[in-house]
């Protein structure tokens, strides 16, 4: 926006619609790249989609949570649930899509608990039929819920008139890129398995580097787009959210931790401090999409 | 079935704010929020300077952003076209008045429920004229069926150049104006702007919105 030009009324969401959608993306990415990276071993891989879901399942409650302290009270936010009258609404699907994928892992989180059970018992193949069926079908629809929740703020924003930078053509798939690193930090700071860490870290140098290329891409297609657009695109690289830009999320969110994954490979805590840098550059890439004007 | 609608004629306006009161009587609107105002926009300088009135209200949008975003289906069109919010069915997610691209929603401070201007729905069941048209002294208000040609609305919008507020957001407005002076294009492109009259002291946003159209001309 241009500076001085201050509109009425507010903007009608606050930081905690922020925070939700970072808190949504975190639980989205979590869940598909848990099962991008679940391992062979049967035993490791239920101990790693335990450990993840739970993960999940507490960043979703925080969204609900998040979501009725917004709106005032619980009845307000069941009532997005239990109304189908205007599915055109892209809150009303978003609304559906976290009690579905709350629904899903609630089920997934049964299913594991049965799993670790049986692996605890030496009972290491699964039963044939509807056993089989719904270990395989469960995580998949869960993938497929959480993928639609990853990109969802962006089609969410695009019908706004306060974030234009969600309207642009790469918003979305910025939005996954987001989810997914976040994701994969979460998920490397939950794996325990060496294999597994050296698998994570390989993930979160490709993710990053997609997102270096999806940010260059988003920024040549703002450039000389509309006039809305690129007073965002000038708000976020050379006006107020500048530092926060190029400071948190090119610099410590995705400069410093790809050197060191790239140079550092085998030390643990490197490995660490690079998910964390990524965590909070993914994150504040969401919180600025969903900002900037 | 009427398609209601309001053709604002600019050159009357004498932003005297008598459609602003009548509509705050009429809904009993809490201090701070509004449903029908009007903006003073200001253009080129001295000894050329020129103040626009421009009333503003909901647009009741043949494609209303508010209609598609309301999660709970709240937010209704009756048959006469006019758009309305069932306050039970609010859940004040907002939703809309991020939609609107005219900042014609708010949020009832009083009640916290979304609330708009509804085109006095009310009273235009009943046959009446929405109480900012009756109010206006200048008659710069006319409301009718757009659909009628017999009605004052379409004969005058056939004897005039109409325009309507953001028409590049294709919304469809059932709010017309005859604007010869183009002032709407003034207004700032997002939000609305603030009326310089509600300047207050301490309250910096409407020192910023009295320049707005004009962001070079900062008061120094």
């Amino acid at each position: 926006m241009i500076p001085g030009l201050q509109p009425l009324p507010e903007v009608p969401w606050g930081p905690i619609i922020g925070v939700y959608f970072i808190l949504a993306g975190m639980a989205a990415g979590t869940t598909l790249v848990a099962e991008w990276v679940a391992p062979q071993d049967s035993r490791t891989a239920a101990a790693f989609a335990w450990k993840t879901s739970w993960v999940v399942l507490v960043a979703l409650m925080l969204c609900g949570v998040l979501l009725i302290v917004d709106l005032g009270r619980p009845a307000r936010f069941f009532l997005m649930l239990t109304r189908f009258s205007n599915l055109g609404s892209a809150m009303s699907v978003g609304a559906k899509l976290i009690a579905l994928k709350g629904f899903l892992l609630t089920l997934y989180l049964y299913l594991l608990h049965r799993r670790r059970y049986a692996l605890a018992a030496g009972d290491v193949a699964l039963a044939p039929g509807v056993t089989r069926v719904a270990y395989a079908v469960v995580p998949l629809l869960l993938a497929v819920a959480s993928l639609c929740l990853a990109a969802y703020p962006a089609i969410l924003l695009a019908r706004t008139w306060f974030a234009p930078l969600a309207a642009c053509s790469g918003a979305a798939l910025l939005f996954v890129t987001t989810a997914l690193l976040m994701g994969a930090a979460v998920a490397t700071c939950a794996a325990s398995d060496e294999a597994l860490v050296t698998r994570l870290r390989d993930v979160m140098l490709f993710l990053g580097a997609a997102q270096l290329c999806l940010l260059l891409l988003a920024g040549l297609a703002l450039y000389g787009g509309a006039p809305a657009l690129e007073r965002a695109l000038a708000a976020l690289i050379a006006g107020r959210n500048a530092a926060v830009f190029w400071g948190l999320v090119i610099g410590v969110g995705l400069g410093l931790p790809l050197v060191a994954l790239a140079t550092m490979r085998q030390q643990y805590l490197v490995t660490m401090a690079s998910a964390v840098c990524l965590l909070v550059g993914a994150a504040t890439l969401r919180f600025l999409i969903f900002t900037v004007a | 079935m009427a398609r209601l609608g309001m053709l604002i004629d600019l050159r009357t306006c004498i932003g005297c704010h008598a459609c602003s009161v009548a509509c705050k009587a009429e809904f009993d609107v809490p201090l701070g929020v509004f449903r029908d105002t009007v903006k003073y926009v200001e253009e080129g300088k001295y000894p050329k300077a020129t103040r626009h009135f421009i009333p503003i209200l909901c647009n009741h949008c043949e494609e209303a952003p508010c209609l598609k975003a309301c999660p709970t289906g709240a937010i209704i069109r009756v048959e006469n076209g006019e758009i309305v919010i069932n306050k039970g069915d609010c859940n004040v997610n907002r939703f809309c008045m991020a939609a609107c691209p005219y900042g014609a929603i708010y949020v009832d401070p009083e009640e916290h429920v979304a609330q708009k201007c509804t085109f006095c729905e009310h009273r235009t069941a009943q046959g009446m004229q929405p109480a900012c048209v009756e109010a206006c002294p200048m008659r710069c208000r006319i409301f009718g069926d757009l659909d009628d040609p017999a009605s004052t609305i379409a004969q005058k919008v056939r004897a005039n150049t109409t325009t309507v507020w953001k028409p590049e957001a294709g919304t469809k407005p059932r709010v017309m104006y005859i604007d010869p002076k183009e002032a709407l294009k003034h207004l700032v492109n997002e939000g609305i702007q603030v009326d310089p009259r509600a300047q207050m002291a301490g309250n910096p946003h409407t020192a910023q919105g009295t320049y707005a159209a004009h962001p070079g001309k900062q008061p120094q």
